[in-house]
């Protein structure tokens, strides 16, 4: 594909709770071939303060890519993108939420609070594993990211 | 003679009070017939019915001249004489209800109809009775005074006496016939004025009684209102049972009733509900109906006493709502802990699989089996959990609803099972669907959920599948028709049971969950599903939706955004 760029490491935040998920991206990730710099954190709060960088936080970059789960302790997923939205430090990262549901409320929710894309996480390895590398293909190499 | 008819059984009757000092006679007989008649006249202060006027009448001229038989009887328009009553020179009643038609006589009709006293000294002698002469002889009257009884204008009887033989009538018999006759004839009117009467009167009561029984029975109240909504008449008195809550209006009704009186009266009816006394079933509830009367400016109000009703429905209204909700929260919890589960199902297959790629090598043929294992229940257990999930979320249509052509439906059903019709070499036949109202997803899932039905349970033969639509009834009934082994008729109903499975644990077998789908979807449609089979010869799925579109307040394509 011509308009695909080589492949450059990137920084990606994985807002996830559940570390089951945490490997199966991270070996999903490794399967598709890249090397990105993935910071996990395990709940909304977390997030927040990093996207801030306000604590401990406080001089990393800005992630290139945010993938966020929907079920969090502390804060909710949906509440971490209203706030990601609000927030015009941070508003023009990209979020793919990555969630377990495919419930229409869930969905709509999402991209009313502007999500950038919404996928189901797959329940067949195989499937998994290439709705990981597709996530990656698009967002990491097809598409322009602000700097 | 006379005096001896006088002792009579029949003149004491008549002549009560007993031991009257008689009347002295008078040469020519008029001091009797002026008493005779005034006591006739008395008879008009009595409430005498006619035949026992005219009985009267003749009783007296049988007692004054009791050689002869006096008779009265009636003539209607077409001439026809009836005789009433007649009385034989014993005093004693004869045979009535003898008639004569008088038009064989015209003459003697016309001079009837003239209403003068006819005097016949000699029926022989009379040409103008000589059609009735044979008749009249027979009868045993020679001779006769006759004098018409007229209303208004008309001839409508006659009053006679008649002598077996030829007679002299003297002024003084006929003046008698012709007084009484005129007497009668007062008296025969009053009479049937009186009886006409009694008769409105006894059909008034009969009325009178009904609507006081029915008022009676009414369990509630009944006013009539004046334009003012104020009581013209609480009606109480008219209740053949009183009311039983027959306390007088209160003041916050009676603001009511004059404020919805105006209404009443310029539409005809108005009804309200207002707080009434409490009673068993809680605070009281009064309903109030008001009607017009036509003609006038009233306004009939029935009030009844409605709590026991109101303290149902709001009953039923509040149980509604906790089912409403109950079902509504059943579904959260279906879907959050389908959801739920969803997640550790995830990683359990998940990580079996990894598990396999990673480290399949590392395992003898028995581990591989086993894990295996793991990985086929992880698989079925997560079919499960999606289809349940399914099942928990098929929400009513209401406004999902539109006009869905069910043609295009099973399109997309057929193509979603085209792999497996393919690699089953099925063959599906269809005919023309029609157009229904509905959710266009279920109406999909349902046909696809019998197609799944039809081409998983089939025989050695390669499924023969085959849906078609016919209008029943209000309804369309659809059906779906598959070759298959077929349904012992004993599963019955529990096949559209959720996780009811008929078959073992074979390749591709479901969850058990599609006919509860299927029979979900058809239910909050509105219609039945049922299935007609017999083991070896296929079965037949039905089921109905109803016919017609959409009602008209909603735009077929319109959805309503989420609240």
């Amino acid at each position: 594909v011509s308009a695909r760029r080589a492949p450059r490491p990137a920084s990606i935040l994985l807002i996830e709770d559940n570390p089951g998920d945490v490997v199966l991206l991270q070996e999903a990730l490794r399967a598709a071939g890249a090397r990105h710099a993935v910071t996990v954190v395990p709940d909304g709060v977390d997030a927040l303060a990093y996207l801030r960088r306000e604590g401990r936080w406080s001089d990393v970059k800005p992630p290139d890519l945010v993938l966020l789960d929907l079920k969090l302790p502390r804060l909710d997923g949906s509440e971490v993108l209203a706030e990601i939205r609000r927030d015009p430090l941070v508003r023009a990262v990209p979020v793919v939420v990555f969630s377990s549901s495919s419930t229409e409320a869930d969905v709509k929710l999402a991209y009313e609070l502007g999500a950038n894309c919404y996928v189901v996480k797959p329940a067949d390895l195989d499937q998994y594993l290439e709705a990981v590398r597709t996530i990656e293909d698009f967002w990491l190499r097809m598409v322009l990211l602000p700097r | 003679m006379a005096s001896q008819q006088r002792n009579s059984r029949s003149s004491q009757e008549l002549r009560a009070p007993a031991g009257r000092t008689p009347v002295p006679r008078s040469p020519d007989g008029a001091l009797e017939r002026l008493a005779a008649l005034c006591e006739l006249a008395l008879a008009a202060t009595f409430d005498l019915r006619v035949h026992e006027v005219v009985h009267r009448a003749l009783m007296q001229l049988h007692e004054l001249r009791p050689a002869l038989r006096p008779m009265y009887g009636t003539i209607d328009a077409a001439g026809r004489f009836t005789v009433v009553r007649a009385i034989d020179a014993e005093g004693i009643p004869e045979v009535e209800g003898l008639t004569c038609d008088l038009t064989a006589a015209p003459e003697y009709l016309t001079a009837l109809r003239s209403l003068a006293l006819q005097v016949v000294d000699d029926v022989q002698a009379d040409e103008r009775l000589a059609p009735l002469r044979a008749e009249l002889e027979g009868g045993g009257t020679r001779a006769f005074l006759a004098a018409p009884l007229r209303h208004g204008e008309d001839l409508v009887g006659l009053l006679s006496i008649d002598s077996p033989q030829s007679a002299a009538w003297t002024e003084s018999d006929r003046a008698l016939v012709s007084e009484t006759a005129a007497t009668l004839a007062v008296l025969i009117q009053d009479a049937r004025l009186k009886e006409a009467r009694r008769e409105e009167a006894r059909r008034l009561r009969a009325e009178l009684d009904d609507l006081r029984r029915v008022l009676g029975a009414f369990p509630g109240r009944v006013w009539l209102l004046g334009s003012d909504g104020g009581v013209r008449d609480d009606l109480d008195r008219c209740r053949a049972r009183p009311a039983a809550d027959g306390a007088p209006i209160g003041p916050a009704l009676c603001e009511r009733l004059a404020a919805e009186v105006p209404a009443a009266l310029s539409t005809g009816t108005a009804s309200f509900e207002c707080p009434g006394p409490a009673g068993a079933h809680g605070p009281g509830v009064l309903r109030v109906e008001l009607v017009a009367l036509p003609d006038g400016d009233e306004v009939a109000a029935f009030a009844r006493d409605v709590s026991a009703s109101a303290a149902e429905r709001a009953r039923l209204l509040r149980e509604n709502g906790e089912l409403l909700q109950a079902s509504k929260e059943f579904e959260r919890f279906a879907a959050a802990s389908s959801h739920d589960l969803q997640e550790p199902l995830r990683m359990v297959s998940s990580y079996l699989q990894l598990l396999e790629r990673r480290y399949g090598g590392a395992f003898d043929a028995r581990a591989r089996e086993y894990l295996g294992f793991a990985v086929e229940g992880a698989k079925r257990m997560q079919t499960l959990v999606q289809d349940l999930l399914a099942y928990a979320r098929l929400e009513r249509p209401g406004r999902r609803a539109r006009s869905v052509a069910c043609d295009e439906a099973l399109d997309r059903a057929l193509a979603a099972l085209q792999a497996r019709i393919v690699s089953s070499g099925a063959v599906v036949t269809r005919e023309p669907l029609p157009v229904v109202w509905g959710d266009e997803e279920q109406l999909e899932q349902l046909l696809l959920q019998l197609l799944d039905n039809a081409l998983k349970f089939r025989g050695a033969e390669p499924p023969r599948i085959r849906v078609s639509a016919e209008p029943s009834e209000g309804e369309w009934r659809f059906s779906v028709a598959d070759n298959g082994p077929g349904i012992d008729a004993a599963f019955g109903e529990r096949i559209f049971a959720p996780f009811q499975r008929l078959h073992g644990r074979a390749e591709g077998a479901g969850s058990g969950i599609g006919l509860a789908l299927a029979r979900r979807v058809v239910e909050r449609h509105g219609g039945r599903i049922w299935v007609e089979s017999a083991p070896g010869r296929g079965a037949t799925f039905f089921f109905t939706l109803p016919a017609g579109t959409a009602p008209r307040s909603r735009g077929a394509r319109s959805r309503a955004p989420k609240p």
